[in-house]
């Protein structure tokens, strides 16, 4: 959610709670002024009425508001004051009056004198109130909230201008972080905290990087000569057990070897050192790949079924994507089965790689993770730079087992 | 033949040095951008073996020398960036050829051979071994006379064997031969072999003898002995 938002609901459900509150406290408190001021009037309408019988005698009678007659004196009035509803002759209608009856001594007579006004219904009150309420409340609202959404954008325009700067910072991207300064002192201290944080990890990141770029490096020279003096002892008349321990360590050098470049392009890759890119058609490319695997195919026995429905070009470094389908063609070739398929589709949008084979033994969802390997003696790397040249070339990677086949697929990113 | 090894780690230095000298050349060794820098201002090699990752200066730069005072030298840089633009920059800026750490003796040995071969046009072209003779030029093969139609992944395999005859090749050896960095093969060498066998056949229906001498489970042998 949003802050302006989160802000905006929590105050109109603030405004809500107030709307009731203010109701109900103004309708007795209206209806208190209103009686009490009823009251007051009806009290002095007695007294103008009583100097009345006293002057000329005649008792006033004017229904339903004022009525007086003789009376004896033993009646008592306990409660001078109440409310009663009275019909209209005109129509059905009961309309509420406040009553006041008193007795009175004038001229040595006693009189019941009645006097009644007239008062606004309680529905009614209440529906007045409720509804100018809500429409200043409404208005309230309103105003407000169009005024702190022109204020708020004003106010964190150049918080959403960073953030969006922060969002699109990238470590590998050779610009700096820049945050724009704003006139709160709050975000002020937010953005220098991003800063400093990010300049630390920025050192930190690219330390790292270039730690493992230059081990790798570095290791090569040492791997050079361990191999290249195995290499030579390989060629000496040796007993058979000793041949084959040199050999194994021999192979165990390649394979370091291997992994090692296999890490440093992994590690180019996300330096961004293959930056130029190339519009490139997979359909050119993979004619020349199926072409010069054909032999290694043909030594498995495996068929190659191509579908071409419409040519997959992507902008895209073309060193990397030809590692990218070496890998992908290796690996099918690899974990196939003698007499098996291959079938490889391409459409405008979509590059489908399959091959028979058997079911790999560990979780599908890590097998784009390095050193995920199967049984095949492979080094788990193949997969893992695939997938992060997919990444750096906009594109989708995804593998599937379907039918006994290996899928893998890739498409377009949007 | 006169090769210069410019390389700053000894004991790649002396290991590729005694392994030229062996394949009899004439090898010097130059172990700083200093060294190699004097030497060839000063001589004239026909290969220079050059690592461009110097101490006290960039192999790039001793290119230049080259290009100056050995205009004739074959150079194959050795380096361990397998980085596409080191490459660039060395093959436009007059190397020959680029190789990259590790490397196999066999697979320097079968570069500096066919850098010698494309340097040197008179006769040069053709590499023979008893009744087989290889024409690279034309890369055409004969045995006793009669021509053989190869696949070129078997003529690579049959020009590498024969370039680095009487010496244990190993199948992670032919197998970067033949394939470069292209393909990550695992342990799969299966087609090591249905290559060498396919070799084996034509070679001796052609009335040649067998030469590949199986050496237990880790490679192979081209030897008349």
């Amino acid at each position: 959610m949003k802050f302006l938002t989160k802000v905006n609901r929590t105050y109109f459900i603030l405004l809500i709670a107030m709307f009731f509150l203010i109701s109900v406290i103004s309708y007795f408190v209206i209806r208190k002024i209103i009686e009490d001021e009823a009251k007051e009037n009806l009290t002095e309408r007695v007294a103008v009425i009583e100097k009345r019988i006293r002057e000329s005698g005649i008792l006033p009678d004017i229904y339903p508001i004022v009525k007086a007659r003789k009376v004896v004196r033993t009646e008592n009035i306990a409660k001078p004051f109440a409310t009663v509803f009275i019909s209209h002759e005109t129509n059905d209608e009961y309309q509420k009056y406040i009553e006041y009856r008193t007795i009175s001594k004038i001229n040595g007579n006693y009189y019941l004198i009645t006097v009644r006004q007239s008062v606004v219904e309680n529905k009614e009150l209440l529906l007045t109130i409720a509804i100018s309420l809500f429409l200043i409340l409404l208005l309230t609202f309103t105003i407000t909230y169009f005024l702190s959404k022109g204020l708020t954008r004003k106010l964190w325009s150049d918080f959403e201008f960073n953030l969006t700067q922060i969002e699109d910072f990238d470590f590998n991207k050779k610009e700096k972080l820049l945050l724009r300064n704003t006139s709160i002192e709050e975000f002020n201290r937010l953005n220098s905290v991003v800063m400093k944080l990010t300049e630390k990890l920025e050192k930190d990141y690219h330390n790292l990087k270039e730690f493992s770029e230059n081990a790798s490096h570095e290791l090569q020279t040492p791997l050079s000569v361990i191999s290249l003096h195995l290499e030579e002892i390989l060629q000496e008349d040796l007993p058979r057990n000793i041949s084959e321990k040199v050999y194994s360590a021999y192979q165990s050098v390649k394979k370091l070897s291997k992994i090692n470049q296999g890490l440093l392009l992994l590690t180019k890759i996300d330096n961004r050192q293959f930056t130029e890119n190339e519009s490139l058609s997979f359909m050119e490319i993979l004619r020349n790949k199926i072409e010069e695997l054909n032999p290694l195919v043909q030594s498995r026995q495996i068929t190659v079924e191509t579908k071409i429905i419409d040519d997959f070009v992507v902008l895209a470094n073309s060193q990397l994507i030809d590692i990218l389908l070496n890998n992908l063609l290796s690996n099918a070739i690899i974990h196939n089965l003698k007499n098996g398929f291959i079938t490889i589709k391409l459409q405008k949008d979509k590059f489908t790689v399959c091959n028979t084979g058997k079911p790999i033994g560990f979780d599908n969802k890590t097998i784009f993770k390095r050193f995920t390997k199967g049984d095949s003696g492979s080094y788990g790397l193949g997969l893992a730079i695939a997938k992060r040249i997919c990444k750096a070339s906009g594109l989708d990677i995804e593998y599937r087992y379907e039918e006994n086949r290996h899928c893998i697929i890739i498409r377009k990113n949007q | 033949m006169k090769i210069l090894i410019v390389e700053d780690e000894k004991a790649l230095l002396s290991t590729v040095g005694n392994f030229l000298t062996k394949q009899s050349y004439i090898c010097e060794l130059a172990e700083n951008f200093q060294t190699a820098d004097q030497k060839v201002s000063i001589y004239e090699y026909d290969i220079i073996l050059l690592d461009i990752t110097l101490p006290d200066g960039n192999g790039l730069q001793l290119l230049k020398t080259i290009q100056k005072y050995n205009s004739k030298a074959g150079v194959i840089i050795i380096s361990a960036k397998n980085s596409l633009d080191d490459k660039i920059n060395g093959l436009d800026l007059g190397a020959d050829d680029y190789i990259t750490k590790p490397f196999e003796l066999a697979e320097l040995n079968s570069r500096i051979k066919a850098l010698i071969r494309r340097r040197q046009f008179n006769g040069s072209s053709l590499v023979a071994f008893n009744e087989i003779e290889i024409n690279t030029d034309s890369k055409e093969v004969t045995v006793k006379g009669n021509k053989i139609v190869l696949t070129k992944k078997e003529y690579d395999l049959l020009l590498f064997f024969i370039v680095n005859r009487n010496r244990v090749l190993t199948k992670e050896a032919i197998a970067e031969h033949l394939w470069q960095d292209n393909i990550d093969l695992a342990d799969n060498f299966d087609f090591v072999y249905t290559h060498i066998n396919a070799v084996r056949k034509k070679i001796k229906q052609a009335g040649g003898n067998d030469y590949i001498k199986t050496q237990y489970a880790m490679g192979y042998k081209f030897t008349d002995s």
